[in-house]
């Protein structure tokens, strides 16, 4: 089933004299429970990518649909808040709450109320390896794998389908960065959820279902 | 509640930001407090000062109206009549003042005899009015003990009613209905001759009422004992009307009888009584002026409606220029409010942008996020503001009374000697001296309940203005731009 389809897009930016096109006419349609990582040299346009299929940025020519309804009907900030959770490589986590209430935030937010908000949220985090004492610290007193485990735990509270992440391992060592991809695939597999997981790192792709490079603004499957 | 905790945490991890910002509220609060708090006293020293000053208006011949043409004066009495019926009037004095002696009771001797004016005519003093009250009663001078005072029946049907003082009436062994009878004639047996027929030269009233006269003799030299304050009575005017025809045309025949005049002089008291002139109290002191102005206009150049506002004006000033002050002080203050805390607030925002950034990508109204920065600033505010109350009420203090005796006008005025020429025969003086002094003493700066709802609600609306600027930056935050090409 299709969970995301991005039809026609084509995003350009004037650079000096001349209008530099990095997504050109790109249409893609992304599987629902499935592990995708967007491959690229640096500058070809994956956060860009990305942020448009994430509603931080409006398409302004072509459409994007999440299940058959574009994010225009959806509403940007609607599409963002109910439909999708996003994991960055820095600047994840609220720094002045502890890592039970940046998760309580993703919770509240969502029109799907969740019950014993709490409860779950201790479960989450232990189950990603983060356990009672480190829940309750204030995240910026976590190592920076800690702090990727809370993000993703999160985007995991927050009851979404779909998962977009930006680089999430850029900054952590082999070891943790491979700790993160099981997590990542596990989602897929275990809870159905679509992951969107934008990486330089072979290591990452080699552990999804489908590898997207992104060339000439358009996205080529590699397996 | 989520909000809450997120406020909490908030501001515990901006712990040296808001601590600034606290200090700024507490500095400003200060002032915010000094300048209501100044306001405030001054406007009630202003109104407490007209009480004190007797809100009456005396209405006063002016040299021109001894001119009046018969159509001028037509108009001018309606204008005078018109003046009394005023909505705004509260009761009115129109007095007929009258001497009566009697035999059978004697007068509250004086407690000084040593100011005595005359020996010679021990009486009483009948203070007459035509309505149902008396400017007197109502401000505390007259108190009825017993009984009452006269009513409109007992007015229109000419009753003869009086009310005498409670040492009067212990003296002479009186009690309530019974019955006493005066002359106005101090040596009646003279004028009996010039009496007529069924005219016995005695006026009998039935006692409905005792009062104590709280009158003040103070600064009065030289009374009659029928100025004691003991010595008065009060009855309707119309009581007195018909006797004090005849007694007139009597005396009349008498002074034509010794002195040979030729033309006979008939006096009617009615005539009398319609050109004395009204002492008006209004219901709201603050109508005065605007009463005052609107008559003066009417019954210009004729009368003068006396309101002893000079006085008021002269030793009110510096009250007035302290409002001034502390109004100034207060705008000043607001604005400054508004620009600094929006600034500092505007910096804070900046410098979450990255949060205010992660809040918007995870698809959080921007509604809510300005709310809990509403919120984060209001709860600094208000304590801030709170702390500031322990202060500001000394600082207020301190230095309103500062303020206050920079701006008296160092004015020195004669009046009080002035005073004794006004006291002395019939005439009451119904103005009240204040001084400085006294309206010195009326400025207290007082921090109530009231002014500390009006500070908080201040307060929340500086923040809430001091919030635009910073939310309008909220709206036009970009989470893309924030996040995706920072990294
Ligand atoms: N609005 C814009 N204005 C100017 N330049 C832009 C804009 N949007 C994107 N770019 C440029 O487009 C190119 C693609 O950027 P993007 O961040 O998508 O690349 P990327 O594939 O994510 O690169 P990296 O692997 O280094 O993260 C870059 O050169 C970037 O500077
Ligand atoms: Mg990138």
């Amino acid at each position: 089933m299709v969970i995301l389809k991005i039809e026609n897009v084509t995003y350009s930016y004037k650079d000096g004299g001349y209008q530099r096109v990095i997504l050109n006419d790109l249409s893609y349609e992304f599987q629902e429970g499935k592990f995708y990582t967007i491959i690229g040299e640096s500058g070809s346009g994956k956060t860009t990518f990305l942020s448009l299929i994430a509603g931080l940025e409006k398409v302004k020519s072509g459409k994007i649909y999440f299940k058959d309804k574009s994010l225009d009907q959806i509403g940007y900030s609607n599409y963002r808040r109910n439909d999708i959770a996003l994991v960055f490589q820095h600047y994840n986590l609220i720094n002045y709450l502890s890592a039970i209430q940046n998760i309580s935030l993703a919770m509240s937010k969502t029109k799907k109320k969740i019950k014993k908000q709490k409860y779950v949220g201790y479960a989450l985090l232990k189950k990603f390896g983060i356990g009672k004492s480190k829940s309750d610290r204030s995240v910026t007193k976590l190592s920076g794998g800690e702090q990727q485990r809370v993000a993703i735990a999160r985007a995991l509270a927050s009851n979404v389908e779909l998962i977009l992440a930006d680089e999430p391992t850029g900054n952590l060592d082999k070891s943790t960065e491979i700790e993160i991809i099981s997590i990542f695939k596990n989602l897929a597999l275990e809870y159905n959820k679509t992951i969107i997981v934008v990486t330089h790192s072979s290591d990452v792709s080699d552990q999804s279902d489908i590898i997207l490079r992104l060339v000439d603004g358009k996205l080529v499957e590699m397996k | 509640m989520n909000l809450i905790k997120n406020v909490i945490a908030s501001i515990i991890s901006k712990k040296v930001k808001y601590l600034i910002l606290l200090f700024i509220f507490f500095l400003l609060g200060n002032f915010l407090i000094v300048a209501i708090g100044i306001s405030d006293a001054s406007s009630s020293a202003i109104s407490i000062s007209r009480q004190k000053l007797n809100p009456v208006i005396v209405l006063e011949n002016n040299k021109e109206g001894y001119s009046l043409d018969n159509s001028k004066l037509q108009h001018i009495i309606s204008d005078k009549n018109q003046m009394l019926k005023d909505d705004r009037v509260k009761v009115y004095n129109k007095l007929y003042y009258m001497n009566l002696y009697s035999e059978k009771t004697i007068p509250v001797p004086m407690e000084n005899d040593e100011y005595k004016y005359s020996k010679s005519y021990d009486g009483m003093q009948l203070v007459c009015n035509n309505t149902t009250s008396m400017i007197e009663i109502f401000d505390g001078t007259y108190e009825i003990v017993e009984g009452r005072f006269y009513n409109q029946q007992e007015i229109d049907n000419d009753q003869k009613v009086i009310l005498v003082t409670k040492e009067f009436a212990q003296l002479n062994n009186l009690e309530l209905y019974d019955t006493i009878s005066f002359t106005t004639f101090a040596d009646i047996d003279d004028m009996q001759k010039y009496f007529d027929n069924d005219f016995d030269g005695y006026i009998e009233f039935e006692i409905i009422g005792i009062f104590e006269n709280n009158e003040s003799t103070y600064g009065k030299k030289y009374m009659d004992v029928r100025d004691y304050p003991q010595n008065t009575m009060l009855a309707p005017f119309s009581a007195i009307e018909h006797y004090e025809d005849i007694s007139s045309l009597a005396s009349t025949k008498m002074m034509n009888d010794v002195k040979n005049l030729n033309d006979e002089i008939t006096y009617f008291a009615i005539h009398h009584y319609e050109n004395i002139n009204p002492i008006i109290k209004l219901n709201d002191p603050n109508d005065l002026e605007q009463y005052v102005t609107e008559y003066q206009e009417k019954l210009n150049p004729y009368f003068i409606l006396n309101s002893n506002n000079d006085a008021f004006l002269k030793y009110g000033k510096p009250l007035d220029i302290i409002t001034y002050f502390a109004d100034f002080l207060l705008m000043f203050v607001l604005i400054n409010m508004v620009i600094m805390i929006s600034t500092i607030i505007c910096i804070f925002v900046k410098m979450r942008e990255i949060e205010i950034g992660i809040l918007l990508s995870m698809g959080i109204r921007k509604f809510n996020i300005i709310l809990q920065m509403f919120i984060e600033v209001i709860i600094i505010g208000f304590i801030g503001i709170s702390l500031s109350f322990f202060t500001g009420k000394i600082i207020a203090q301190k230095y309103g009374s500062e303020v206050l005796s920079l701006s008296v006008v160092q004015d020195n005025i004669v009046e009080d000697e002035q005073k004794g020429i006004y006291s002395f025969g019939n005439e009451k003086d119904y103005f009240e001296n204040i001084d400085q002094q006294d309206i010195f003493e009326n400025f207290q700066v007082n921090i109530s309940s009231d002014i500390i709802i009006k500070i908080y609600l201040l307060s929340t609306i500086i923040v809430f203005i001091s919030s635009l600027i910073p939310s309008l930056l909220i709206m036009i935050f970009d989470p893309n731009k924030i996040l995706s090409h920072k990294d």
